[in-house]
């Protein structure tokens, strides 16, 4: 008779085919085929792992008391934390969009000292009515030019002396922002 | 998905695959304890990732990845405390499967071939069927069938 291979010992076994009955006669004349026979058979009897009986019950219940633990810090600690963070974002806009300055002067920055050829003014002008805008006397508001609210004036042609200046904005002849600038005598001991 | 929805596609996940897990996990750590904690976190893992399931691969594959990847972890974490090298690092050094039998028959599986050894551990300890192991390995049924039959030729040598 035929001997069986590995894998079909294997397959009738785990199969429980109907060819049990034949290999189980060939086993008692062929040594090798029983020793297959009984190493296939201990092995799938080895690798059967049993899950203890209490496990499945034990560790689900571990599962849901950290997963309700989580889902509870998600309804009640993360709504609480993102109302707490609205207040503080609304106050700091607030607060912040109060404290704008309807006036922001970009340039010349405080006791800056500046060359003539160097002498830009810029500012920036939010809800400005009836306003005018002095260099030490002299109403320079005419010519502004000006992108969107930001407000600009090349000074090259303005003939100022060496020395302090004054940039002054009047609002509504009452509110006065002014800031100093310092012009040097650069251009003229440098020697251009 | 809402609360009730998941817990319920959780609890019929569980109820489905704990068995399949538990062996493949057992077989690894070769001990309860490291076996619940695992299979702790892997649940936890399956559970966090329901909402974001894309549904691209079945449910079993996708949670036989997690158990591989979690366990894995907990190696590579043995072989920072131990100061083991990775490859070192399997079941031996845990309390091992008291059973010598048992114990015999895993060390030989674990001399097999790398990719021989992976079908012989899904088909005979987690118990996934080739389609199953096909799908999950990204290889076709095929192949499977013939590495299957490679590794119980080779397992059996080496058990002789």
């Amino acid at each position: 008779m035929k001997c069986f291979d590995i894998n079909e010992i294997f397959e009738i076994i785990e199969k429980r085919d109907e060819r049990i009955k034949e290999l189980e006669e060939h086993i008692k004349a062929c040594e090798e085929c029983k020793i297959n026979y009984q190493k296939i058979r201990e092995f799938i009897e080895t690798v059967q792992i049993e899950v203890p009986f209490d496990a499945k019950v034990k560790i689900k219940n571990r599962i849901f008391e950290k997963v309700k633990k989580k889902e509870k810090f998600r309804f009640i600690l993360v709504p609480s934390l993102l109302t707490a963070l609205a207040v503080i974002l609304f106050v700091f806009i607030f607060v912040k969009e109060k404290n704008k300055e309807d006036i922001v002067i970009f340039s010349p920055g405080k006791q800056a000292v500046l060359t003539p050829e160097e002498v830009l003014f810029a500012f920036k002008m939010r809800k400005l009515r009836n306003y005018r805008v002095y260099i030490d006397d002299i109403d320079i508001t005419d010519s502004l030019k000006n992108e969107g609210n930001v407000f600009y004036f090349l000074a090259e042609n303005l003939e100022l002396d060496p020395g302090p200046h004054v940039l002054t904005i009047i609002e509504d002849e009452s509110r006065i922002i002014s800031r100093e600038f310092y012009l040097t005598s650069f251009k003229y001991s440098a020697g251009y | 998905m809402d609360y009730h929805e998941k817990e319920e596609l959780f609890n019929t996940l569980y109820e489905k695959y704990f068995q399949r897990i538990w062996r493949y996990v057992y077989y690894k750590t070769g001990n309860r304890e490291d076996t619940e904690d695992l299979m702790q976190e892997i649940f936890i893992k399956v559970w966090k990732g329901l909402d974001k399931f894309e549904g691209r691969s079945s449910y079993y594959t996708w949670i036989f990845r997690i158990s591989m990847n979690t366990v894995y972890s907990f190696f590579r974490k043995m072989r920072f405390k131990k100061f083991i090298p990775l490859e070192m690092v399997d079941e031996k050094h845990f309390a091992y499967h008291k059973n010598e039998k048992k114990e015999k028959v895993f060390e030989k599986m674990k001399l097999l071939p790398k990719e021989l050894k992976e079908i012989l551990e899904l088909y005979y300890i987690s118990n996934f069927k080739i389609r199953e192991i096909s799908e999950m390995l990204n290889i076709p049924e095929g192949t499977v069938k013939t590495r299957l039959k490679r590794a119980r030729e080779l397992l059996m040598e080496l058990l002789k």
